[in-house]
């Protein structure tokens, strides 16, 4: 795929796509901010930036059930379609948006590593173990990107577009340039948001976008490790840093400007990730042949 | 002169060792069962075979890989192509392509896929015989993907192992790797892909 192709389907598409939708979500919400909570667009402007980059990157999903068995990015997208639409919802939901989240969270990762889930973790409990432990990681994460997300300001973007495109850099130097690039077209479409929470501040992903966002960052996570060559170090440092950003509420760290504390959430949450990130491009390097194989 | 008779008698002697000789070689090929009587159950030798491909590379050379595990069974019938069946299985994690990063690639999510997809099969469900060539159509699964496709095999010889009888075999055949889901980097890299199997195989 060559970089213009690339840049249409991976960047401008997907951003495109994400701030037609949050601007809907921003016009609806505004017009009747009493009846309507403006957080609903979030999650299908999430989703359908992610759909269109991997429709343009990957062609259309492999349909469940076919001759064709899905890979995990697949299901990612499927994942990513769904979660979109029925977190949307969620602000409707009240007390049932909670088993909402449960129920998505089990499905990424059960569909997302149902390949090996299959094949490599059929018998004994190592499966369950894994999945649990996932969950867990999960859970911590959503909760955490959730709590910046709420914050005034851009922090909730700023911070997930950081995993987005970060994530896209350490998928690439690891093993996949197919990971990376999805990745750059959530990036993508975080961007958008970036965009519209600097121009609007009541423009948020709050609750139905950062789930999406969270399922999305997680499973492409999961498809680095698991079906590539990310490494688990990597990943975890990834999975810490959205806990590092809410370092930066400690009563002595707590800026009066919303810039200077969204700045200081950005450093802390990119800490993780720089190293995760040198790490990689460290191993790349090592590799003797790299300057032979412009492939 | 006495050198004449006793030439002459070293070459009678000669002549008559080459010919009591030569049946007792013949005697195990008499005892030999006729190639045709029975289907012969074959298991592929790996160490022994090869599994070679290619693949165009920028639009200019080909360039080749291999994967240097393979194993399977061939029922081969000289006389009759439809008993024949032939099953092979590849270890896609055995991918050598000169370059470990480069094989890491080519078995990520990219191209292979292999930690979701670790093998790549095929298996016979028809067998004919063309011109002197088995004509096998199957299932030829990679990459997640089963697509029903004939190969030609020849076989190559036979001869005699340190386990017994060995046979050899030899197939070549295209794929269109689009076909199976392997969309990443068309241009760059060629999206045919062309299959080089030699099989040596040896009673199962």
């Amino acid at each position: 795929m060559d970089p213009v192709t690339i840049g249409l389907y991976g960047v401008l598409l997907p951003a495109l796509a994400a701030g037609f939708v949050l601007a809907v979500g921003w016009r609806v919400w505004s017009a009747e901010p009493e009846r309507i909570d403006g957080r609903w667009s979030g999650a299908p402007a999430l989703a359908l930036a992610f759909l269109v980059g991997t429709v343009g990157i990957s062609g259309l999903p492999v349909v469940p059930g076919g001759d064709q068995t899905p890979t995990g990015l697949d299901w990612l997208a499927w994942v990513a379609l769904l979660a979109g639409a029925v977190l949307a919802l969620q602000p409707r939901l009240g007390r049932w948006g909670g088993a909402l989240r449960g129920i998505l969270a089990i499905l990424t990762i059960e569909l997302v590593l149902r390949n090996k889930i299959t094949a490599a973790w059929s018998e004994g409990s190592e499966g369950i173990q894994w999945v649990l432990g996932l969950l867990a990681l999960l859970f911590v994460d959503w909760l955490a990107l959730e709590r910046l997300a709420r914050r005034p300001g851009a922090s909730g973007p700023l911070v997930l577009w950081l995993l987005a495109a970060a994530l896209g850099g350490l998928a690439a130097l690891s093993g996949s340039v197919t990971i990376g690039q999805l990745s750059g077209a959530l990036a993508a479409g975080l961007g958008a948001a970036l965009v519209a929470a600097w121009w609007r501040p009541r423009v948020t992903l709050a609750g139905p976008g950062v789930g999406v966002a969270a399922i999305v960052i997680f499973g492409l996570a999961l498809n680095a490790h698991f079906f590539s060559y990310t490494s688990g170090i990597d990943v975890l440092l990834f999975a810490a840093a959205p806990l590092f950003g809410l370092l930066a509420d400690l009563p002595k760290l707590r800026r009066e400007s919303g810039w200077a504390q969204t700045l200081l959430t950005a450093s802390f949450v990119a800490l993780p990730i720089a190293v995760a990130l040198t790490r990689a491009v460290l191993a790349y390097e090592s590799d003797p042949y790299a300057d032979y194989y412009d492939y | 002169m006495k050198f004449m008779p006793l030439a002459g008698g070293l070459a009678l002697a000669a002549a008559f060792v080459t010919l009591t000789v030569r049946p007792t070689e013949a005697e195990p090929l008499a005892a030999q069962p006729a190639p045709a009587s029975a289907p012969a159950d074959l298991k592929i030798d790996g160490g022994h075979s090869s599994v070679v491909f290619r693949i165009k590379h920028n639009g200019a050379a080909y360039f080749y890989g291999r994967f240097n595990e393979v194993t399977g069974t061939i029922v081969y019938d000289d006389g009759d192509a439809s008993k024949c069946s032939v099953e092979i299985d590849i270890n896609a994690e055995s991918v050598d392509t000169n370059s470990s990063k480069r094989d890491q690639h080519v078995l990520s999510p990219d191209f292979l896929d292999a930690k979701q997809f670790p093998r790549l099969a095929f298996k016979s469900s028809k067998v004919t015989e063309k011109g002197g060539m088995l004509v096998a159509t199957g299932t030829l699964e990679m990459h997640g993907t089963k697509k029903e496709v004939t190969i030609e095999i020849e076989k190559t010889g036979e001869g005699e192992g340190r386990g017994g009888k060995v046979y050899g075999f030899h197939t070549q055949f295209e794929v269109d790797r689009t076909d199976f889901g392997m969309d990443n980097m068309v241009g760059p890299l060629g999206k045919e892909i062309v299959v080089m199997v030699g099989l040596e195989c040896k009673g199962a």
